[in-house]
């Protein structure tokens, strides 16, 4: 839609002066909104936030990279326990989140390494089968997971005299538009048109002097590294940490987040991390039929708009640009 | 010795549930490229309503007959009016594993609603407790039942696939969609058909699983993660893979429990599985793309 | 196209809506004629089970109601799915916490644990929390003085258990089988120190794990044979109990067994049939027997009267609706003039209470917010659970 006349404007993050102005906006308006809403507004925003990161690293690898992952809560876990047991020795903070973000890429480059090999489904089981051995270690090494008593995370003290919900809320922001703006460089420099050299046609790629292997485990890495850094970020939000809440339910949210979302588009995985956690807790009060709410809502977003909400997004875009023309 | 031999019949029995949960996933993912999440979800739907009948006094063959039916039904139902809508807007292949996933969510909440949370004893004319005694080592009337039924099964959709104009079509759809339609194939008809065909074996599965697990909403949960991974070790494409793939995968998960680690049982069944991919990644039986790169 | 931006602006509107809210001096969830209960339970998910004591404390409500409520007030309880998350549960809380005048039933270790803080610091009184008591150990009784527990603790429980199965049954051999979690592995602490205390009248073999969602348990009764344990005491729930008894039964070990209290239930009965029959369950001291005890069936009775879905599940409805009878008792005694300091005042007032005439005493306090730590051993015999000890009451943890 847009006519992109050099490689400089290719580059700009925004391109349109208008657009400026509206995202300006936006984050006025996001910045604004703990201010004006209950507290529970605030701790729900602050925690689609957080699965924010963890989505833009899985939409990097499912989405730009074209690789399936159903591992994505073993990474989760092993940033939140690595954050967790680190703060509790008294490592500061960034030092500990860091860490969670980098020992969980270790582990994406181990798992990785069977992705030079396998495709699609064969390669989700081994993933899936990560994810499962993750939980097991952790469940049955007590010195791992804090003991039976689970993990108590130190919560970190909001400076200002501000509430706890509002510092989580403008913490997690923080972060969310690092990682954002992060995923926007990673795709617009030679890494992201690796990874998407490499998902849409593997060996031409190679035959373009596409490293293959170094390329396939780099966007493991970062994806598991963004899952690490959500798992930190998670640890620290809830101040406490068991192997039970990093289930293959947990992997299975923010793989339905990311193709909700729309794949390959930043856009598209935040609007994903909303949907999951906006959707069971708007409609909590329905008890049993939650979950048939969030499948009638998958269900329909994905017939009528198959490239998820990012397609949506995109479509009203366009209309408006182009308005009152059809 | 003995106990060496128990742990494996006992695996092969938990495996040949592995199978027939891997038959009906393989079948649609030979088909139409799909992995159905909801494949649990549609199963466990069907053993509520073969439940629900039983439990206002139908016959065993007629409240059978009407979970098949039912189970079918649904997995026809969400081809034509989902998947086939899906597919006309050019929806990806994840989106329509998502699009599964949202069925088996909606299928789990129903049944939940509907059917109760409480685990429920299912009646069946085969007696898990009824044990047969070789030599030391027994195996339960049920699970010689199991173990019949996924062969039983897979040698009728072998005969069905290979043997007849009906299992030609199914082939032929499967391997080149648009040459199939040119050939005057319904292919819809014949999707349609795979996918209660696949949903119909799920249904046989958890027919012969609740009594076994005791019936609840979430009783496939454990089943399905493991024949979805019996379907994979197997060659997903393949039939035979799925039987083979559970089989192995029970026996192996049973010995690795018994003399290497319970608590790691499962990791250990992973692990197995990962290192048979790693030499074979298109499975034992699978035949796909063969690439190096 | 427009419609659709309508609607998302509605959409946002309607989320946003319930935000706006009347800043007053009056309390919070209260007015002349309705009180506002907050419940957040897991209704969906493998963990929905559990959902029942939600209900039950639904039912109880409404029945109380039909009395024509209390001082005039109807109770009004909000219901709320956290899908056994805690990240959605601890938002439920916060959702309901300018709209509730109290918290009733929190359930879940992990869900507790994630909590706690916002419970401490909201100064909201909270009605009972099913999860392992220990983690209240340590916080100040001035912290916590809105906080009341009447739930057995793990460890003391499986200590007692052990006990009872050595002293009174006479036992040589234990083997554990448990959820792979803080339950199961309290239950091994608590049999460990139970062991230590009994001097070499009896050993420990061996804890065999399973994972929650597991249901394929042949090799764990293999596992739990080859211990040669003349008794197994099992920590899981009701489906992993009965499947671990018919496995066992299949490789043709039947050892004594022993059971935590939640599989006190009746239920045992329906799911694991004959090879139930001789088990020693340990019932929590928070209820009667339904069969047994009348108490307990009248309960039981009323609540499938409001709420059809708890006939099936009445144990867990009769253990749930204790909460609402805590509550109703709290405000019964508040008095009319009720502030969230009256009630707190009110239940830490109440000393030797046994709701509805079931259970052991409970005793609240200002130093002591666990009202009741004790269970009861019972013998499954004839289809009913039978007891056979007196309330074991230990030390109230805090």
């Amino acid at each position: 839609m847009d006519l992109v006349k050099s490689y400089r404007q290719e580059l700009q993050l925004i391109r349109k002066p208008w657009t400026r102005v509206w995202v300006a906006f936006l984050l006025l308006m996001l910045l604004a909104l703990p201010l004006v809403t209950p507290e529970y507004v605030a701790h729900t925003a602050a925690l689609i936030f957080i699965y924010m990161i963890g989505v833009l690293g899985q939409n990097l690898l499912i989405g730009y990279t074209g690789q399936i992952s159903f591992g994505q809560a073993g990474f989760l876990a092993i940033g939140a326990f690595t954050f967790g047991h680190l703060s509790r020795m008294g490592v500061p903070w960034p030092l500990g989140l860091l860490c969670a973000g980098i020992v969980s890429g270790i582990f994406g480059v181990l798992v990785g390494f069977p992705s030079l090999r396998l495709k699609g489904p064969y390669l989700a089981i081994v993933t899936l089968g990560f994810g499962i051995a993750v939980y097991q270690v952790f469940v049955n090494y007590e010195w791992l997971s804090g003991g039976r008593m689970g993990l108590i995370v130190p919560r970190l003290t909001p400076p200002f005299g501000l509430s706890e919900t509002l510092f989580n809320y403008y913490f997690n922001f923080l972060f969310a538009i690092l990682f954002t703006l992060l995923t926007y460089n990673i795709i617009s420099s030679y890494m992201g048109r690796a990874f998407i050299a490499i998902r849409d046609n593997d060996i031409a790629a190679e035959a373009m002097g596409v490293s293959l292997t170094r390329y396939k485990l780099i966007s493991f890495a970062v994806s598991s590294f963004y899952m690490g850094i959500m798992g930190g970020l998670y640890g620290l939000f809830l101040g406490y940490l068991e192997p039970n809440m990093f289930t293959f339910a947990e992997s299975i949210t923010i793989f339905v987040a990311v193709i909700i979302g729309g794949l390959a588009a930043v856009e598209g995985s935040i609007m994903g991390a909303a949907f999951v956690i906006l959707v069971p807790q708007v409609f909590s009060s329905y008890k049993e039929m939650v979950p048939a709410i969030f499948g009638v809502t998958i269900i329909l977003i994905l017939i009528f708009e198959p490239m998820g909400l990012y397609g949506r997004w995109f479509k009203m875009r366009l209309y408006f640009r182009n308005w009152p023309y059809r | 010795m003995t106990n060496f031999l128990q742990y494996a019949v006992g695996g092969f029995a938990t495996g040949s549930i592995y199978a027939l949960v891997a038959l009906g996933l393989a079948l649609i993912y030979r088909s139409t490229r799909i992995l159905n999440f909801a494949h649990g979800d549609i199963t466990t739907a069907g053993a509520f309503v073969a439940f629900a009948l039983l439990g206002i006094g139908l016959p065993f063959a007629l409240a059978f007959g009407a979970a098949l039916l039912s189970g079918a039904l649904i997995a026809i139902l969400f081809y034509f009016c989902v998947l086939v809508p899906a597919q006309r807007r050019e929806a990806t292949q994840l989106s329509q594993i998502i699009l599964t996933l949202g069925l088996g969510l909606i299928l789990q909440s129903l049944v939940a609603y509907f059917g109760g949370k409480e685990p429920q004893p299912f009646p069946f004319p085969l007696s898990d407790i009824e044990i047969y005694d070789v030599g030391g080592v027994v195996i339960s009337q049920l699970s010689l039942g199991i173990l019949g039924a996924a062969l039983l099964a897979s040698l009728l959709f072998y005969l069905l696939v290979q043997k007849t104009r009906l299992g030609l079509a199914m082939r032929a759809t499967s391997e080149n969609l648009p040459a199939a339609q040119t050939m005057g194939i319904p292919t819809r008809r014949i999707l349609a058909f795979s996918w209660g065909m696949a949903a119909l074996l799920g249904v046989i599965a958890g027919l012969f699983l609740a009594p076994l697990l005791l019936l609840d909403p979430f009783f496939m949960l454990e089943p399905f993660l493991k024949g979805f991974a019996a379907a994979i070790l197997g060659g997903l494409n393949s039939l035979p893979g799925a039987i083979v793939g559970g089989l192995i995968l029970g026996v192996a998960e049973a010995l690795a429990g018994g003399y290497i680690s319970i608590a790691f049982k499962n990791t250990l069944a992973f692990l197995i599985i990962i290192a048979v991919l790693l030499v074979r990644p298109e499975g034992l039986l699978g035949k796909e793309f063969v690439e190096r790169v | 196209m427009r419609k659709i931006i309508f609607l998302i602006i509605l959409l946002l509107v309607s989320i946003f809506l319930p935000a706006v809210t009347f800043a007053a001096d009056k309390v919070p969830g209260v007015t002349d004629s309705e009180v506002v209960i907050g419940i957040t339970v897991p209704m969906s998910g493998p963990a929905a089970l559990w959902g029942g004591m939600g209900l039950g404390n639904l039912a109880w409500a409404q029945h109380i109601n039909d009395q024509g409520g209390i001082h005039g007030r109807k109770i009004k309880v909000v219901l709320k799915d956290d899908g056994y998350n805690p990240a959605r549960a601890l938002a439920n809380l916060k959702g309901m916490k300018n709209d509730v005048f109290a918290y009733g039933c929190v359930i879940g270790s992990a869900i507790a644990n994630a909590s706690k803080d916002f419970l401490l610091d909201s100064k909201i009184p909270v009605v009972h929390v099913h999860a392992n008591p220990r983690m209240w150990v340590g916080v100040a009784p001035e912290k916590m003085r809105h906080i009341f527990i009447a739930y057995p603790d793990y460890v003391d429980e499986a200590e007692a258990i052990t006990q009872f199965a050595v002293n009174d049954v006479g036992v040589k051999k234990i083997a554990l089988f448990g959820q792979n979690d803080g339950w199961g592995k309290s239950a091994k602490e608590g049999i460990e120190r139970g062991m230590k205390k009994l001097t070499g009248k009896a050993e420990f073999v061996g804890f065999v794990p399973y994972e929650i969602t597991e249901r394929a348990l042949g090799s764990h009764a293999m596992k739990l044979k080859e211990t040669g344990a003349d008794a197994v005491i099992i920590y899981g729930a009701p489906t992993q109990a009965a499947l671990i008894l018919k496995e066992m039964a299949k490789v043709g070990y039947r050892p004594k067994i022993f059971t935590a209290n939640p599989l006190g239930d009746p239920l045992m009965y329906k799911i694991a049939g004959k090879l139930w029959e001789g088990a020693y369950p340990a019932v929590s001291a928070n209820v009667a027997i339904p069969g047994v005890e009348p108490a307990g069936d009248k309960v039981a009775d009323i609540l499938v009267k409001y709420q059809k879905k708890l006939a099936g599940i009445k144990f867990l409805g009769v253990t749930g609706a204790t909460t609402m009878m805590l509550i109703a008792e709290g405000l019964r005694r508040a008095g009319p003039n009720l502030t969230r300091e009256s009630f707190t005042e009110a239940m830490m007032g109440l000393k030797d209470f046994r709701p509805e005439g079931m259970g052991g005493p409970i005793t609240f306090g200002p130093k002591r917010h666990h009202g009741l730590n004790a269970i009861r051993m019972a013998h499954a015999e004839d289809g009913k659970h039978v007891p056979v000890t007196d309330y074991i009451i230990f030390e109230p943890l805090f």
